[in-house]
């Protein structure tokens, strides 16, 4: 899941988004022009939902979520679909 | 009725832009219930999703909007609050939009090859003279893009005659 949230962070700050990280641990979501979206908690009780979560409200707010690349379609056959 | 589990997301508008301390405050305590404030896109205000139990997604909303008035009155002086929008759905759903892809599946002329099964001149030799050849989905620079799909409904559809066409010869002779 650390992955999965560190992968979100790399997408946004590819993309002109800001992603910082304040004193206690939460990731916080900028965008482009400087405006506050949403964080994400150091250790959500439910990281799958809080990533769902910011992922919906940081594509609201028009940072355009790509299809997986092919080589990771295939890494994820691979794994079994994970 | 047994109750389920909903994912409900709320929009409110506000009369000014809320700061960020205030969303903070707001978020706090909707992650009491393991739930996310945002700002609102759009226009001055804020959205919160939170996964509860109810009996049904009406319900489930009812609950979320007490819930938030509460939190709204103890957190933050925020006075003039509005409900713009309210969606309950079944938690899985929820997430598979959320992660769809904004973009379509694009081919190359290169990939459009592959998908056809002939050479990437073919591609370009069925684009200006095949009538029933999708239009490019965009042109960049590189050359045409099409979109997967329509790739592989022309694949599925085309009336492949492999081999030389017969030559006309002039006057029918």
């Amino acid at each position: 899941m650390a992955d999965d949230i560190n992968k979100l962070i790399a997408w946004a700050k590819s993309q002109g988004w800001d992603v910082q990280s304040d004193a206690d641990g939460y990731r916080r979501f900028y965008r482009p022009d400087g405006t506050y979206v949403v964080r994400y908690p150091a250790t959500p009780s439910n990281p799958h939902r809080r990533l769902r979560d910011v992922i919906v409200e940081v594509r609201k707010h028009g940072l355009e979520w790509p299809r997986p690349s092919k080589a990771e379609l295939r890494s994820r056959r691979t794994n079994g679909g994970r | 009725m047994a109750k389920q589990e909903w994912t409900v997301r709320l929009v409110f508008a506000t009369g000014a832009a809320l700061q960020e301390a205030i969303l903070d405050s707001l978020a706090g305590y909707a992650e009491g219930w393991d739930g996310t404030v945002a700002n609102r896109a759009g226009g001055a205000g804020f959205a919160v999703t939170v996964d509860l139990m109810a009996a049904s997604p009406v319900q489930a909303i009812d609950v979320a909007i007490a819930w938030i008035a509460k939190g709204v009155s103890t957190c933050c002086d925020v006075t003039d609050v509005e409900l713009v929008d309210a969606r309950a759905c079944d938690p899985d759903i929820y997430q598979a939009e959320a992660l769809k892809p904004d973009t379509p599946e694009l081919a190359s002329a290169a990939d459009a090859a592959v998908i056809l099964g002939v050479t990437r001149q073919r591609v370009h030799q069925l684009v200006t003279e095949h009538p029933r050849f999708p239009a490019p989905y965009a042109r960049l620079a590189t050359g045409p893009i099409w979109t997967v799909p329509t790739i592989e409904h022309f694949r599925d559809t085309w009336d492949r005659r492999p081999g030389r066409r017969p030559v006309a010869t002039a006057g029918g002779a």
